[in-house]
């Protein structure tokens, strides 16, 4: 899309169809621009965009049900899903960078979380930066933007899955 | 997520192509066929965008498949809201108009 046809595009868009004909001939907007700036139009649907719509349903469906385990956050490898919820799911992970021999759980955000689920994901690390107990000794990474991880360390011999699933 | 999508379509479409290949992702759940051309469809034509014009694909990937709105598109790439409208506005033109060949 070159950037004339993306002016032209953007100034006849919400025109009516003669308003049009008389911008592309006031304008001397002719032969491939044109031509190229017409069919775009055919596809500017506004309102119903079907395709798409159905792609995101499609991945809003597909994504909650997908299991990381063997995936890389950070320096951690997450090993199984312990549990899932609206707010995120929670792997049992284990340090694979060869630093120390560490397993955590990690808490991933749900894909596409939005601001506001963000913004309780921050709330709770705080919530949790500022706990202190025997089996809790609370950390947390961001990893990259699109998926912000919390980790929590926990001690293995003393916590099971089960008991972390429902967390302090 | 699009990479996550688009290898779970792939995977399955692979299966479904021949004994020969066997499904690698068994547990993906299933979206039907449609579903699954429409992302690889979706996924070729998003590189052709991106070769043409980097921004625009950045910007269906945020919308699409980040779930962004507008706005939170215009903060992530420091840019005005309604700038982030009109490029999306075409870019989806131009999206459907490359499926619907």
């Amino acid at each position: 899309v070159n950037t004339r046809v993306e002016e032209v595009f953007h100034n006849v868009a919400d025109l009516s169809l003669e308003a049009r004909s008389r911008y592309f001939s006031d304008h001397g907007v002719e032969g491939d621009t044109r031509r190229e700036v017409e069919a775009l139009l055919v596809f500017d649907s506004g309102k119903s965009d079907i395709l798409l719509r159905d792609i995101s349903a499609a991945a809003s469906r597909a994504l909650p049900q997908l299991e990381m385990n063997g995936w890389f956050c950070g320096p951690y490898r997450l090993l199984q899903l312990i549990g899932r919820g609206g707010m995120g799911a929670v792997y049992l992970a284990e340090r694979a960078d060869g630093e120390v021999t560490q397993r955590l759980a990690v808490k991933v955000l749900p894909p596409g979380a939005g601001a506001s689920q963000h913004e309780r994901f921050l709330k709770e690390r705080q919530i949790l930066a500022s706990l202190v107990h025997r089996i809790l000794l609370a950390c947390w990474m961001p990893v990259t933007s699109t998926m912000d991880v919390r980790i929590w360390r926990w001690n293995t011999s003393r916590v099971s899955p089960s008991t972390f699933s429902r967390p302090v | 997520m699009r990479q996550i999508l688009v290898e779970m379509a792939r995977a399955r479409n692979a299966g479904k192509r021949g004994p020969g290949e066997r499904v690698l992702l068994a547990d993906a759940p299933d979206l039907g066929p449609q579903s699954d051309e429409s992302i690889l469809a979706l996924d070729e034509a998003l590189e052709r965008l991106e070769r043409k014009d980097p921004l625009k694909m950045k910007l269906i990937e945020m919308r699409y498949f980040g779930g962004m709105t507008a706005e939170e598109s215009a903060d992530v790439l420091a840019t005005s809201v309604h700038y982030v409208r009109r490029e999306l506005r075409l870019a989806q033109a131009w999206l459907r108009k490359e499926m619907a060949r």
